[in-house]
């Protein structure tokens, strides 16, 4: 005790002794506090992991309680000495503190010129001893032993000995102020004794660049300035403006340390010789080189100082050089990143760069002369620091990346190659490992779940995604959001690679993301480092499907170069990363991409090809061979057209154009310009497509016989951008029966095929599309020619080495009104206006080939080819699914045969369903999975959370109706991103009754786009709630309170006696027949106010309690009251104009008539009471309109139509009581806003409403009393 | 009775009652009090009756009495919500929708005549230890019967419910 404040010496030795990093700053800080805690006491508490871990240095660094001394001196390194024990050895540029005995690496803070050499007493210090022994002294206070005196100059040789060296020539000086220094390097030379023996030495040393005074005086050699200065006798302000070059080497390359720490000082260095140095091959420069007689003045700062140094800021506004001094709050990549104050990264990523030993956690350092990039991300603002020529993943071209020089010349040659140069990013992007993204996307969506949402105020999106869908309460139901790398604000960077299961996946080695590339070519390989900016992530997931959040936000420096997240954490949603292969920028991988292409230049495509339309693409069923899995059978099937496509090799400049663009002559006959293309005519047999056809050599002489069975065609291939002739042909089956005399192909020349994929051909299978026209090349050997004739309905094997083009076909626009009109002719079922939609349109976009028919001479092909379209349209298009001309049914696979015998499976027929997905829920109990295969039940969750569920139920908007689907999909690259609001095609659904479908084991789904999310509300309530004929009627039910619902038969028949005091939830729409079947809109009546309501949710009590009414249409309008009139302040409220209301009219001054008005312009709205539901007035309503905006005139009276039906009379309800389950669903399919209020609350479906008669309820009441019941 | 409240079905909806009912409520000396009939807590009340008392305060207060003939119920119907800022939350309710329920009050207040047989909804409170009902809402009944409908309602009920939940606390 009674040693507190009396201090402790320490030797150097005890400090080595010493295995963790402490503090004595005792002497500077709070007075000290005893008992004394000596660190060897915890010498061996410590974990072992703390040493060498820089970010754990300030968390426990450990304080000396009482104060500790150090006597020594401080002297600079010696390159010689091989005791230094520090990480770099005897490269070290540290200050080296003495004690007589030992020496120890250091830092000074408040670094005084006079303190070198001399012994000083240490009074506050920290120490952070290195982990192979050794350490590292801070010097925080220190004091002069023995002052002498303060020195302005020093000799910077420290020697006893002099150095043979000959300083005759050391008679220049230079006065300027420090700008910046190199770090120390050694380089090769020759030198006196080592000339003559021939070995090379090496002379370490480091540059240091000062802007030197320009001043006469300071420039002149008897330094007449230099002595006025140093005498104090400023005359004038000096300019330092000139760049002098000081090369410090040999014993002076020991000066490091000091120099960096008089960075911006003003200094006289005298003997110095004057060198040319050659830096390089062909740089020289002439430079100041220290001598053994060279000494160091430090100069008074001057007054006014004319820095030449911070006007070196670039013409960029975003980066420019500059000095930053901060608190180290984390060092990361083994200190290769540094983080500042939370918003500035350090990147220290030149290796030839020491890092100064203090650089940890807690410290407070100076960054001179970085380059600064201030970026601004959508997640935050960054600072990003570069220390001389340092790079980061960044968004540069490969020419900004030159060859590393040494050190000299990047130094010197740092303008060419820094941040001068015009090849520097201009702005900054950052790559981080996937599973941060995934992170950063969980906290997006956490913070999508958890905003307070108005249903009235959702945030619309650009994207057309809106938040309506993360309403409390609404769980069950996947929702979906669609962010973008705008909103993101990073870079992906990654390989592309197919994951074991079949799906293509972006990697990075902490994460595989699924992702979606809708063009990504047939021929890609898997090599290659892929970097994408414009990319969208969609995330579909559970509205309660909150992850863990990790301690700090993902995207700051500690998440981003720190420890990554566990990868293998299950994530309670699925992303799919969603981009085109057109945005994706190959680093490293020019090659890859030139190759390919290179690949396809030389080897042009020509000859004759098959041509298919995929149909189908099955799901990839697992297969069990011998006992064993085997490799999922990935099968396609697909339409063979009875048209080849013959390529010429040829390149189109050698034929002639004008056979294209002259479209007078008339389909059948002989093409003028055709035939005269000088050849020598060559008839084509028919059938005769498995010869080579015409290959080059023929000059295009296929050509020369056009008519109705041949269309000439212009190809242009995507990847080699060339373009070739081409000729459609008829094939022999196309040619067969009575098509010859058409000159057409009929429906019966269509043959199905099936094309079954290998394993190692997944790519292949992957990216082949249903609806898109691919194709296939002529051999001997391809499965079509091997069968030919015979090939319909048959199953071939796809061959690895075979590829199938996707080919588009591009057509005039005068065809449409051509063909249209003949083929209308003749079969009269093509609208011309249909051929304008965007289904026909499908096939034109971006593919391998494009094939530019015209119409004139095309008319055949494309008359077939709207056939086909035409004859798939009925399964594959949109639109009701009751108006379908037939019920276009699939032929039936054996199994639904056998299963329809067997009477124990549902039966119905195989369609396809397109249309808007409304809304996805998730079973988890597998109901209404009737085909569950075992990887569903096996609960995979790399399936995601919609593939990997046992069952799910997905409504989907065709036209007006909504249909229902249900059971298991398999995960398929065509149905990633499946969530609401996307319109896809479910294909080859069973069809059951009704509107309900069911998903079969070849069920597949096709996203078309990926649409606007839109209202989940819009969806209807079972059927059998909507029946209002129910089987009962008010003779046979007898009046019940509330408050004994609960006693009543589920499902039973109940009457109540009540009054609204609140709505829960209301849907509001046009009626769908307001426009009348001669196109003339319907005017409202009082009797058909033309408003539907397709669910509402009305709070009413009798008294004893309060019940849930859940009614729609008539029932509906009857309890918000619409056919009463709206009381006059409504008017007021609102600012609503009266202009439309008529004295004494009937259809005028109702609600309905003004619910009508707004419905009229916004034709859909949804209201919510997020407020009472036992006093009106209290009510939180929320209103949202289907399209645009609603006016706040119009919502006020919405507000007070609904204000209005909370103050009538008492209405008279006969409805079901519904069971919880029901409720529940039902609940599920509105949004049902506080669940945790409603629990215990008893719903009702009301089947009707009638004003009550109070005579008559009066009178049972009455005969209630008296008979005592 | 606080815990009671918080649970009871009855303190959650509308209970009709007679006037004379209502005037021998108990209430506690809590702040604000609390009423329970037979220590079954409620809160919200629906009376119907002849109004025999009108004083109307503009842009502050409508106050009237109500008359079922076992009573009168002294109601007061609260027209300040401009100015007050109970009614906007604490700021918390958007100025339209205040706006919007002084415009409703404002209607309730317009329809209530000395004479005119009035159904009131509203929560039950206290004014210098008198029992009184704050309002909520006002229909004007136009049908004789309905007021004996309410008197045998009340009666009804207050067997078949109000004093069961007694019986059951």
């Amino acid at each position: 005790m009674g040693n507190c404040g009396e201090g402790e010496t320490f030797k150097i030795s005890d400090l080595f002794g010493q295995r963790r990093p402490f503090s004595a700053t005792s002497s500077i800080a709070a007075p000290a506090r005893c008992p004394r805690t000596h660190p060897k006491l915890r010498r061996h508490a410590e974990p072992s992991s703390l040493r060498g871990s820089p970010n754990s240095i300030s968390e426990f660094l450990l304080p000396l309680n009482y104060p500790v001394s150090l006597y020594g001196r401080l002297t600079l390194p010696d390159h010689g000495d091989e005791g230094c024990n520090c990480p770099y050895g005897k490269n070290s540029c540290c200050f080296r503190f003495c004690d007589g005995d030992s020496s120890v690496c250091c830092d000074v803070l408040r670094f005084d010129f006079s303190m070198l050499h001399q012994r000083v007493k240490i009074v506050s210090f920290n120490f952070l001893p290195f982990e192979h022994g050794g350490g590292f002294l801070e010097i925080i206070r220190w004091e002069f032993l023995h002052f002498d005196g303060e020195r302005n100059s020093i000799p910077l040789w420290f020697g006893t000995h002099p150095l043979t060296e000959d300083c005759t020539k050391a008679k220049y000086h230079v006065h300027g102020m420090i700008e910046s220094l190199s770090p120390v390097s050694s380089v090769p030379c020759v030198t006196g004794n080592s000339a003559t023996s021939g070995d090379m030495v090496y002379l370490r040393g480091f540059l240091v660049k000062i802007l030197a005074c320009e001043w006469n005086l300071c420039t002149a050699k008897d330094g007449v300035g230099i002595v006025m200065e140093s005498n104090g006798e400023s005359c004038r302000d000096h300019a330092f403006t000139k760049d002098v070059m000081v090369y410090f080497c040999g014993f002076a390359s020991s000066w490091h340390a000091v120099i960096t720490k008089l960075v911006r000082r003003a200094i006289v260095i005298s003997g110095l010789k004057k060198k040319l140095i050659h830096i390089g091959k062909d740089v020289m420069e002439k430079m100041l080189v220290t001598a053994e007689n060279s000494v160091l003045q430090l100069l008074r700062q001057p007054t006014k100082l004319s820095w030449n140094g911070d006007k070196r800021i670039s013409h960029r506004g975003s980066e420019e050089c500059c000095n930053y001094t901060g608190l180290v709050r984390g060092v990361y990549m083994e200190g290769t990143v540094v983080e500042l104050d939370k918003e500035v990264w350090l990147l220290l990523t030149d290796h030839q760069l020491l890092l100064p030993h203090g650089l940890r956690a807690g410290a407070v350092i100076s960054v001179k002369n970085a380059h600064i990039f201030r970026v601004k991300y959508s997640w935050g603002k960054v600072t990003v620091e570069g220390l001389l020529k340092m790079y980061c993943l960044s968004k540069c071209s490969s020419a900004v990346f030159q060859n590393r020089g040494g050190v000299y010349v990047e130094y010197c040659k740092h303008a060419s190659c820094g941040f001068d140069a015009e090849l520097c990013p201009t702005n900054l992007k950052l790559a981080v490992p996937f599973s941060l993204l995934i992170c950063h996307c969980e906290a997006m969506w956490a913070d999508f779940l958890l905003e307070p949402i108005t249903a009235g105020k959702a945030s619309r999106r650009s994207d057309g995604s809106s938040s309506m869908y993360s309403r409390k309460g609404y769980s069950g139901q996947l929702i979906r959001r669609i962010i973008s790398s705008n909103e993101i604000g990073v870079t992906l960077l990654g390989f592309l690679k197919i994951s074991p299961s079949g799906w293509l996946q972006f990697v990075d080695g902490t994460y595989s993301l699924d992702v979606l590339i809708p063009d990504l070519p047939a021929s890609w390989n898997s090599s290659g480092l892929c970097e994408v900016d414009d990319y969208n992530v969609i995330i579909v997931g559970k509205p309660d499907s909150l992850a863990n959040p990790l301690d700090c936000p993902p995207f700051s420096c500690r998440s981003i170069f720190g420890s990554c997240p566990d990868k293998d954490r299950r994530m309670e949603f699925d992303i799919i990363v969603h981009f085109h292969w057109s945005k994706v920028t190959c680093r490293s991988l020019s090659r890859h991409l030139s190759d390919t292409m290179k690949n396809e230049h030389e080897q042009p495509i020509s000859g004759a090809f098959h041509l298919l339309r995929i149909v189908h693409q099955f799901p990839p069923q697992q297969r069990y061979c011998g006992g064993s899995i085997a490799a999922p059978a990935m099968l396609v099937e697909a339409i063979l057209l009875p048209w080849d496509l013959l390529v010429s090799g040829k390149d189109v400049e050698h034929v002639s154009h004008s056979a294209f663009t002259n479209g007078a002559e008339a389909p059948g006959n002989v093409c003028g310009n055709w035939a005269g293309v000088p050849s020598k005519r060559k008839k084509i047999a028919h059938g005769s497509r498995t010869d080579s056809g015409p290959m080059e050599g023929d000059d295009c002489s296929f050509l020369s016989q056009l008519n109705y069975q041949r269309v000439p065609c212009l190809l242009t291939f995507r990847a080699s951008k060339t373009e070739h002739i081409g000729c459609l042909t008829l094939t022999k089956v196309g040619l067969s029966k009575d098509n010859v005399k058409n000159g057409i192909g009929c429906d019966s020349s269509f043959h199905k095929v099936w094309l079954e994929f290998k394993s190692t051909d997944v790519v292949k299978f992957m990216v082949l599309k249903i609806g898109g026209y691919y194709m296939l090349k002529h051999q001997k050997e391809d499965p079509i020619c091997k069968h030919f004739g015979n090939a319909a309905d048959r199953k071939l094997l796809f061959a690895s080495e075979e590829l199938l083009w996707n080919i588009s076909f591009d057509i005039a626009d005068d065809l449409f009104e051509r063909v249209c009109n003949n083929y209308a002719s003749r079969k009269n079922i093509i609208p011309r206006k249909t051929m304008m939609e965007p289904w026909f349109h499908q096939f034109l976009a971006s593919s391998d080939c494009c094939a530019h028919i015209s119409a004139a001479i095309g008319d055949s092909f494309i008359t077939d080819l709207l056939s086909l379209e035409f004859s798939l349209k009925a399964v594959s298009l949109g639109g009701s699914f009751n108006d379908l001309p037939y019920p276009q049914e699939l032929p039936q696979p054996p199994l639904s045969s056998e299963l329809c015998h067997a009477r124990v499976f549902t039966e119905g027929n195989l369609v396809s369903i397109h249309g808007d997905v409304v809304s996805i829920e998730i079973l988890e109990n597998g109901l209404g999975n009737l085909y569950p295969s075992s990887e569903n039940f096996s609960g995979d969750y790399q399936e995601g959370i919609l593939f990997g569920a046992k069952s799910s139920i997905i409504h989907v908007l065709t036209g007006s109706d909504i249909v229902c689907l249900s059971g298991s999909l398999k995960k398929q690259t065509s149905s990633l991103g499946l969530g609401p609001g996307v319109n896809a095609t479910f294909l080859r659904v069973l069809k059951l009754r009704g509107s309900k479908f069911m998903f079969t084991p070849v069920s597949s789904v096709k996203i078309n786009s990926w649409g606007k999310i839109t209202d989940p509300c819009m969806i209807k309530p079972p059927e059998k709630w909507f029946s209002s004929d129910a089987s009962f009627s008010s003779e046979i039910v007898s009046s019940s309170l509330i408050s004994h619902l609960e006693e009543q038969s589920r499902n039973g028949a109940v009457q109540l006696r009540g009054r609204v005091t609140a709505i829960n939830s209301l849907i509001m729409e046009m009626e769908n027949s307001h426009v009348a079947s001669n196109g003339l809109h319907l005017r409202f009546s009082f009797q058909n106010p033309l408003i539907n309501i397709p669910i509402a949710s009305f709070f009413v009590e009798d008294g004893t309690s309060s019940c849930l009414c859940w009614c729609n249409a008539e029932q509906a309008l009857t309890l918000l009251r619409l056919y009463d009139k709206l009381p006059q302040p409504a008017f007021e409220s609102s600012n609503w104009t009266l202009k439309w209301v008529k004295d004494g009219s009937n259809n005028c001054g109702s609600s309905a008539f003004y619910l009508n008005k707004v419905l009229r312009q916004h034709h859909r709205i949804v209201v919510s009471n997020f407020g009472s539901m036992l006093d009106s007035p209290r009510q939180d309503l929320v209103i949202s309109a289907g399209r645009n905006d609603i006016r706040h005139s119009d919502e006020d009276l919405l507000k007070h139509i609904i204000f209005n039906a909370c103050c009538g009379r008492a209405w008279t309800i006969m409805g079901t009581v519904l069971d919880s389950d029901t409720a529940r669903e039902l609940g599920k399919h509105v949004c049902l806003q506080r669940d945790f209020e409603l629990e215990g609350i008893q719903h009702v479906w009301v089947t009707k409403v009638s004003s009550t008669e109070a005579h008559l309820e009066a009178k049972q009441v009455l005969d209630e009393l008296l008979s005592g019941t | 009775m606080q815990s009671s409240s918080s649970s009871s079905p009855l303190s959650k909806t509308h209970v009709k009652l007679l006037a004379f009912d209502l005037q021998s409520l108990v209430q506690t000396a809590t702040s604000p009090p609390m009423f329970a009939r037979d220590c079954v807590p409620l809160s919200w009340v629906e009376v119907l009756g002849t109004v025999t008392f009108y004083d109307n305060k503009p842009d502050r207060f409508l106050k009237f009495a109500v008359d079922d003939g076992t009573g009168c119920v002294p109601c007061i119907l609260w027209l300040n919500h401009l100015r007050s800022p109970i009614f906007s939350c604490n700021g918390r309710r958007e100025p339209r929708d205040v706006q919007l329920i002084a415009h409703v009050a404002a209607n309730h207040a317009s329809k209530v005549r000395i004479g005119a047989v009035a159904r009131v909804r509203g929560m039950i409170t206290s004014f210098r230890g008198a029992m009184q009902v704050t309002v909520s809402d006002v229909v004007i009944e136009t049908d004789p019967n309905t007021e004996i409908l309410h008197w045998l309602d009340c009666i009804r009920l207050a067997r078949r419910v109000y004093d069961r939940a007694s019986g059951a606390t």
